[in-house]
């Protein structure tokens, strides 16, 4: 019974003539060098020392058994789930705050102010760190004795500096969880939680059944980015200590990028790099099927 | 038991007077209306009632007890909103369930007044259904069982049928009858639309700018109207209201276009509106004591079974009159003649709109 | 008086917020403008008499203007490139429906979610063989990355918001496709196209990682690459690299400021409203 008229082929060809050149540009900057890194981690090559040769899965046998990739892996896992929790709790306070205050002065000035961080150029927020976190001289410090605590090494110790970059991440990011989740509460309409009110005064009841149902999209979605953005953070522990001190701070993006040049091992890095992707995208699918269960049949 | 007294609430948004010293006893099961046009301050007046907005000034006391510094939830009062309001992440059941678990109801007891209350609005076979996948006047049912499950001594109503069509309306109307004799909760109910709140209402508060224009049964505010504004409110078609101008203490006003013996007791007022219904005007000269008035048809309207009658008096006012099918050929143009017996004929002050008399009933 | 003491603790809350946003900006402009001898005087100088030294340096003795220069260029040029590309994409994508057009979606977002170091290397060989290291347009390109699908999220949107109407009353007036949508869909977008320049350019301008590999020879460097440059020295002049950072970081606070309603949205490309 299939009688539809086609449509003309340059009708059908319209949409492409718009499409095509972003797809195009992304294809050469985005997918070509990935197969060319998949290519290379078949490789045996360093480079600025002869052609390269084929070595099998030698490059990935190497990557699983160095201790230091595997403990990039490991510090960028521990990063991202000591950073990942406290910023979604921190920003949904944020955000309930936002949405419970009277004050529309302090709402307006947080809602703005929160921008900020995200926006700010994370070398920059590197070397303000480095300055503020000084042992002696560091005004974090300074602060920290006032309130009795001992001097902390942030820069030289392993643990200090792994804290130092994790209170950083969570500095810059929570206000983006705090931005999504206060766009998912402000789409509650008043009425819905007004019906609550003529109920209950609890406020835990009307988080519980209303609030938090209207937050779980955004919930999804910043813990789905904010596991990418994580990932992907290069610049700011970059221009803390360069992955230091020792390797204390260094994930997976600084390892693949020492090795890669300042090494100059590209099968290698070549390797690791595809291991970090298949990593990645095995974790986003996690988090969107841990977060998105199957759907119960039945359900219109 | 649940009587409720509202005493001279006033509010004020910053320098905007929505309210202004309302005072209205509602008895204890009775279905209250409150009527008007939008911005009359009908919907502010119903949730300042239900603690969702406060009120500047003045008490409000539901069963004896002064609630205007309690919390909605301490007031028992249940609330219909104009957009039903359901929970959209949550099936009929738990819906209506919500606001009893929050309540510390044990569980049989809730099921019992699921089942009740979905029997009772015909709901049944929802039960497991999300709102979005129910009709207008479906969900309008599931935010009525939800108020009747709470059991509350008050229900609240904010426009609940605006929202569906027209047929529908007039089913859910005989609906909300049956289940308001049913359950007897003091009922307060808001609209817009006068033919609702006459179907509705025990009683209507008729609204206008903020103040009260007249309370009253249905009946009285139909035959009574205490001023011009209820007069021109109530009733499709309209109330006809005639600008005239008389000799005060003369026994006639007398016009060109319009004669009406002045009963006994109308103040002396030199500009009054007289007005009347359309079902109480027939066409043919005046007989004795009855008001007539004369015109020239300027649009003939059919309507069905009526034909709607738009004419002019010769001083350009607009007069509308509904006539069965087939009584006469009206023509536009045509000269046509009223004539009002004294007990459809309606003196009002034309400065301040009061009601000058009472008509005979 | 439960709700008193809970507006008090929400506004208390956020206040602090609010400065712990603010202060590190604070002693960051402070530090700017402090001599090197009060930078790590304890306990910390809060009155001092404002130094310009460090930026004066910054300016004459460390090359940070042609530094800002490069940054400006590159920036300039991979937001105009993503919105010569992504603009009549979006329009595509906001007007037409076709085959492919879900997975054309997701290739957008996948791009988005792209490791950078991962495309580095291979980026880094190809661009060496070709001859583009050290050149703006290597940056340009693999900006691309983020700036289109950050374009192209934005503007469907923006877009689907045209009336279709007006488009067809064009259409029928003789327009071709494409001049409706410059016409017609690109005028009525503007606000949203300059959104979308200026959510990109802050990724843009803020890059270290790319810059850093792409453009190491002195001439050629970006600003925050400059900046990372005075970590290398024995002695770290902070005064002079506050004064950078603060010229660094002024351009995006204010671009972010100017967008702040659109950053979530921006961010999860759509995912929220």
């Amino acid at each position: 019974m299939k009688s539809e008229r086609k449509e003309p082929l340059g009708k059908r060809l319209e949409p492409w003539f718009f499409i095509s050149p972003s797809l195009l540009l992304l294809l050469a900057v985005g997918l070509y060098p990935t197969i060319f890194v998949l290519y290379y981690s078949f490789q045996n090559w360093t480079m600025g020392m002869g052609p390269p040769v084929f070595a099998g899965l030698d490059n990935y046998v190497n990557a699983l058994t160095s201790p230091e990739f595997l403990g990039s892996l490991q510090t960028a896992g521990l990063f991202l789930l000591i950073t990942l929790p406290i910023e979604l709790v921190l920003g949904m306070a944020i955000a309930l705050a936002l949405d419970q205050t009277r004050n529309r002065v302090l709402r307006r000035l947080v809602q703005v102010l929160l921008v900020v961080p995200i926006a700010t150029t994370p070398s920059v927020v590197g070397m303000l760190v480095q300055l503020m976190f000084n042992t002696q001289l560091g005004i974090v410090n300074y602060f920290g004795r006032g309130f009795g605590l001992s001097q902390i090494d942030w820069l030289g110790s392993a643990s200090a500096a792994f804290g130092m970059i994790s209170a950083t991440q969570i500095w810059e990011w929570t206000p983006f969880v705090a931005l999504v989740l206060s766009a998912s509460l402000a789409t509650v309409p008043g009425e819905i939680e007004e019906v609550l009110t003529l109920d209950t005064e609890s406020f835990w009841a009307r988080f519980r059944y209303i609030k938090l149902p209207y937050m779980r999209p955004g919930i999804v979605a910043s813990l789905v980015f904010q596991t990418i953005f994580t990932i992907k953070t290069f610049d700011m522990i970059y221009s803390i200590e360069k992955g230091g001190p020792g390797n204390a701070t260094e994930t997976v993006s600084l390892n693949i990028e020492r090795v890669a040049f300042r090494g100059f091992d590209v099968g290698l890095a070549s390797a690791e790099s595809v291991l970090t992707l298949v990593v990645t995208i095995l974790l986003a699918q996690a988090v969107v099927s841990f977060l998105y269960p199957a759907r119960k049949g039945g359900e219109a | 038991m649940a009587e409720i007294v509202i005493d001279g609430v006033a509010k004020h948004f910053d320098s905007v007077e929505v309210l202004k010293h309302i005072d209205i006893t509602i008895a204890d099961g009775e279905f209250m209306v409150l009527l008007g046009p939008s911005g009359c301050g009908k919907t502010t007046l119903l949730r300042m009632i239900a603690g969702l907005e406060t009120p500047s000034s003045g008490r409000i006391l539901i069963g004896g007890t002064d609630v205007t510094a309690l919390p909605p939830a301490r007031r028992g009062v249940g609330m219909v909103f104009q957009n039903y309001a359901l929970y959209p992440h949550m099936t009929v059941r738990e819906n209506i369930a919500l606001g009893l678990k929050v309540r510390g109801l044990s569980r049989a007891e809730i099921e019992r007044r699921i089942e009740f209350a979905a029997n009772l609005v015909q709901i049944r076979e929802y039960l497991g259904r999300r709102p979005r996948a129910l009709s207008g006047g479906q969900r309008q049912r599931v935010a009525l069982a939800r108020v009747i499950a709470r059991e509350p001594a008050v229900s609240l109503m904010d426009e609940p049928l605006s929202n569906i069509d027209a047929q529908l309306r007039t089913i859910m109307r005989a609906e909300l009858l049956r289940i308001h004799r049913a359950v007897g909760m003091t009922t307060i109910y808001v609209t817009h639309d006068q033919e609702e709140a006459m179907g509705l209402g025990d009683r209507i508060t008729v609204m206008n700018f903020g103040h009260i224009e007249q309370i009253g049964t249905p009946d009285e505010v139909y035959g009574h109207p205490a001023n011009a504004f209820v007069a021109r409110f109530i009733g499709s078609p309209r109330m006809n209201l005639v600008r005239v101008e008389h000799h005060p203490g003369a026994a006639m006003v007398e016009t060109p276009f319009l004669r009406a013996p002045v009963p006994d007791g109308v103040a002396a007022s030199p500009k009054v509106l007289i007005g009347f219904r359309s079902e109480d005007a027939r066409p043919g000269a005046a007989g004795e004591g009855e008001t007539e008035v004369r015109g020239q048809v300027d649009v003939v309207e059919h309507l069905g079974a009526q034909i709607e009658l738009h004419f002019r008096t010769e001083d350009g006012q607009e007069v509308v009159v509904r006539r069965p099918r087939g009584e006469n050929q009206w023509r536009e143009g045509e000269r046509i003649v009223l004539a009002i017996p004294p007990r459809g004929v309606h003196f009002f002050d034309a400065g301040t709109g009061a009601a000058l008399t009472v008509p005979v009933s | 008086m439960r709700e008193r003491v809970l507006t008090t603790l929400h506004g208390f809350f956020l206040l602090l917020v609010a400065v712990l946003i603010l202060f590190p900006f604070y002693w960051m402009i402070a530090s700017s403008l402090k001599p090197e001898a009060l930078i790590f005087r304890l306990p910390p100088a809060w009155l001092f008499r404002p130094d310009l030294a460090g930026y004066g340096k910054a300016v004459t003795e460390n090359g940070i203007v042609p530094a800002l220069v490069n940054s400006v260029v590159v920036t300039a040029g991979s937001v105009a490139l993503g919105l010569i590309v992504g603009a009549p994409a979006a329009y595509a994508l906001a007007r037409y429906n076709f085959r492919g057009r879900a997975q054309i979606q997701f290739w957008y977002v996948t791009n988005w979610m792209l490791i950078p170091v991962v495309v580095l290397l291979p980026f880094y060989l190809l661009a060496a063989d070709i001859g583009l290291i050290n050149s703006p347009l290597a940056l340009i390109l693999i900006y691309q990355t983020f700036v289109v699908p950050l374009v192209v999220w934005l503007l469907v949107d923006q877009f689907a918001a045209v009336p279709v109407a007006l488009e067809e009353a064009a259409l029928l007036d003789g327009l071709s496709r494409f001049r409706v949508f410059t016409r017609i869909a690109l005028p009525l977008t503007l606000p949203g196209i300059a959104v979308a320049a200026i959510l990109a350019g802050i990724f843009a301008w803020n890059d270290l990682l790319y810059a850093f590999i792409l453009t190491p020879s002195t001439g050629a460097r970006t600003a925050p690459v400059v900046m990372m440059g005075f970590l290398g020295g024995y002695i770290i002049p902070w005064q002079t690299v506050m004064s950078c950072a603060v010229m660094i970081c002024a351009p995006v606070v204010v671009g972010g400021i100017a967008i702040h309603k659109y950053i979530a949205r921006g961010l999860t490309l759509g995912a929220v409203k």
